[in-house]
């Protein structure tokens, strides 16, 4: 074949060939300059693959804040315009249109990612190599802390340390943990470990199944064989909705808890959902009028999302992230990485869906407020308690 | 090019990528090792890097690709003793034991702690050449341009051997090649190692140039993907393939931002339409037009 190679007429062809692909990559860089002076805001989702449905959610609430915030005059004077990148829930993809964003259409800051894998991938695109704030707005498994990145989603303790303790209250001594095999549930499980000891109770099981499980039969019946009085569970999806009702189908006697409960994920469990505990920083029955008024111009304005305003898809924190960011430029008076940057460290908002949200200071994570719920048959939550607010244990206020 | 570090990325990676692409086209195309697990090897070669470089101080490239290449290498002999050294096995065997490798690896990366679980080895530092860190897109670039140009005059050299035509009549027909007196297996075991060491070496340079590794790069669909570079490119030469790369990661940008759930359907469409009509690859457009031609024309 290669003698082929070196003949002239395909040598020929290799060339016009590589010329058009030049071209072709050449294109993807020669877009026509913009001369209005709008700061960009990057948005990063999973519009496609498995979170699809969390990225039609997170792109929605962007939007709708963005509107809202250049309604109102944008920020120091300057309109914000929405760069929408899809990370295709593939953490080689969300690096390539991470950079896109930070070295191309130099937005000022990048909020995004739904999974952990993403987080890690991008951060050092957007963060270190790129030096520009990236806002992680998702509940997740803590120890985020590099410089130039902001949680603004609940850490471990927020959700974890309140739920335990509901359960031992309530008299549960026993639990079993279970989770899905990668470093969320892991991580979420330790905390529930810890804080169950701490308070008294034991653990009488552990187990975790493959991230892709969708026949749980073998960890329900040991579930119920370990009739515990309560059983923490952070099986993800595709494996949460069978998990759940093999174990309530099964007859188990204890409570069930986990961190992933909320209007958005309850309809894939079904009629089994009844009774399943959490905390979360919203849920739909939060009636401060700010954030009852706010969700429902959401719904407004955005009916393709309708019914995807929840705290699993990370909605209040996505609200929030964007006028953080706002909070801190006009602290800072500058969109300057460094100067934003620093301000962070202390904004907060006074309004803000669920309550006043605050950075506590050098942790890189909010002072949340935080809602104690349970769920109900037909997927809705009632809340049970008002946490107020709770203070992160992330980074320098570890424990 | 140095005035956008995206575009410079986007060729840096595809320069990357054409290095696992040469070792699935030298294994395929030139002997007819028809492998899918080109991705674990090139995997391997990143988490190694990943690993060492979070775990110690040391981030010198050359001797990085040199533990990448030695590893690959090490691997790729294991698995090419265990496929090879005995009775002739079909291609189809290949590809069934290579595409598990990949899935076991991808399994492996995805809830192995040490490795990360899902969320691979993050924070990768710049690689440091004679002590001086390569910190810039160019930099990484031309990094990947030196490699990726051995690799391809390496390949470029070997097919135009003596040992070229081995492999390729080794591919064409395994057993008149054994008749002939070669060692057909001795052959495909030094393709597939020399081939693993440019996976390995093309995973090191990614993990160093995008500072991360995680278990899509050693999984079933980059492996998948690669040989679907070489189909379109056409089997058997050397540049359709990287081509193919080029091209196809060129349109795909802008199609996932166009068409984010056609575009994969329509890659499947034309992967489908290419081997039906144009076995060859689509490299061999333009003389199967030319072929038509001369035919209406002497008719």
């Amino acid at each position: 074949m290669n003698k082929n190679l070196f003949k002239k007429g395909s040598t020929r062809r290799i060339t016009a060939i590589v010329a058009s692909a030049v071209a072709l990559l050449s294109g993807l860089t020669f877009a026509p300059a913009q001369a209005a002076p709008t700061v960009k805001v990057g948005v990063l989702t999973d519009m496609t693959g498995a979170f699809g449905i969390v990225g039609k959610s997170n792109k929605a609430v962007a939007e709708f804040t963005i509107n809202e915030i250049n309604k109102s005059g944008g920020v120091l004077g300057r309109k914000l315009e929405m760069v929408l990148v899809d990370s295709a829930t593939d953490a080689a993809v969300a690096t390539r249109v991470a950079s896109r964003l930070v070295n191309q259409d130099k937005v000022a800051v990048v909020v995004g990612g739904v999974a952990s894998f993403t987080r890690v991938a991008i951060r050092d695109v957007i963060a270190k190599r790129g030096k520009t704030i990236y806002i992680w707005p998702a509940s997740y498994e803590g120890n985020e802390c590099s410089n130039n990145v902001w949680n603004t989603g609940s850490a471990p303790n927020q959700q974890v340390d309140p739920t335990v303790k509901y359960l031992l209250s309530q008299g549960k001594k026993t639990f079993y943990l279970a989770g899905s095999d990668y470093l969320y549930p892991r991580n979420i499980l330790s905390r529930v470990r810890q804080v169950v000891l701490a308070g008294g109770g034991s653990i009488v099981g552990e187990e975790y199944v493959p991230l892709d499980m969708t026949d749980p039969s073998n960890l329900v019946s040991k579930v119920l064989a370990s009739k515990a009085d309560a059983l923490f569970e952070v099986v993800v999806l595709p494996g949460t909705g069978p998990f759940i009702k093999g174990v309530v189908d099964g007859g188990f006697k204890g409570t069930i808890a986990g961190t992933l409960f909320d209007e958005g994920i309850n309809p894939i469990i079904g009629k089994q959902a009844e009774g399943l505990i959490g905390v979360q920083d919203f849920y739909l029955p939060v009636t401060d009028p700010f954030t009852k008024a706010t969700v429902a111009r959401f719904n407004k304005q955005h009916p393709e999302a309708a019914g995807l305003f929840s705290a699993t898809f990370n909605a209040p924190a996505w609200y929030r992230s964007i006028y953080l960011w706002k909070a801190a430029v006009e602290k800072a008076k500058s969109f300057d990485t460094a100067k934003v940057n620093k301000a962070m460290d202390s904004v907060s908002l006074k309004n803000s869906i669920g309550g006043p949200v605050s950075f506590a200071p050098g942790t890189k994570h909010l002072n949340l407020p935080m809602y104690l719920g349970k769920s109900n048959a037909d997927g809705s939550n009632t809340i049970i308690k008002s946490l107020g607010k709770i203070a992160p244990y992330e980074c320098a206020k570890k424990q | 090019m140095a005035g956008n570090d995206y575009l410079t990325q986007i060729v840096t990676r595809i320069l990357i990528y054409g290095i696992l692409v040469l070792s699935v086209e030298l294994c395929w195309g030139q002997t007819g090792i028809f492998t899918f697990g080109q991705a674990a090897l090139f995997g391997l070669g990143g988490y190694v890097v990943g690993l060492i470089t979070t775990k110690s101080t040391l981030t010198d490239i050359g001797i990085l690709l040199l533990i990448a290449i030695v590893v690959g290498a090490v691997t790729g002999l294991i698995i090419g003793i265990f496929l090879f050294s005995g009775k002739r096995v079909g291609e189809l065997y290949v590809a069934l034991v290579t595409l598990a490798i990949s899935y076991i690896c991808e399994r492996l990366a995805n809830s192995w702690t040490v490795l990360g679980s899902g969320n691979g080895i993050p924070g990768i530092p710049y690689p440091t050449i004679f002590g001086k860190e390569i910190g810039s897109a160019t930099g990484l670039f031309f990094l990947a341009f030196v490699v990726f140009a051995i690799a391809l005059i390496l390949s470029i050299i070997i097919v135009n051997s003596q040992f070229g035509l081995t492999m390729n009549a080794v591919r064409d027909d395994e057993e008149r090649a054994e008749f002939f007196g070669y060692q057909r297996s001795i052959v495909q075991i030094a393709v597939f190692v020399f081939a693993a060491a440019l996976a390995a070496s093309g995973g090191a340079l990614f993990a160093v140039s995008e500072g991360f590794v995680s278990p899509s790069m050693s999984g079933l669909a980059l492996s998948t993907t690669t040989v679907l570079w070489v189909v379109l490119g056409g089997r058997g030469t050397l540049f359709g393939p990287l081509i193919a790369l080029t091209f196809l990661e060129a349109v795909n940008i802008k199609m996932q931002e166009a068409l984010p759930s056609l575009w994969p359907i329509l890659v499947g469409l034309l992967l489908l339409i290419t081997m039906i009509f144009l076995p060859k690859g689509l490299t061999s457009m333009p003389a199967k037009i030319r072929e038509s031609r001369r035919k209406t024309a002497s008719s």
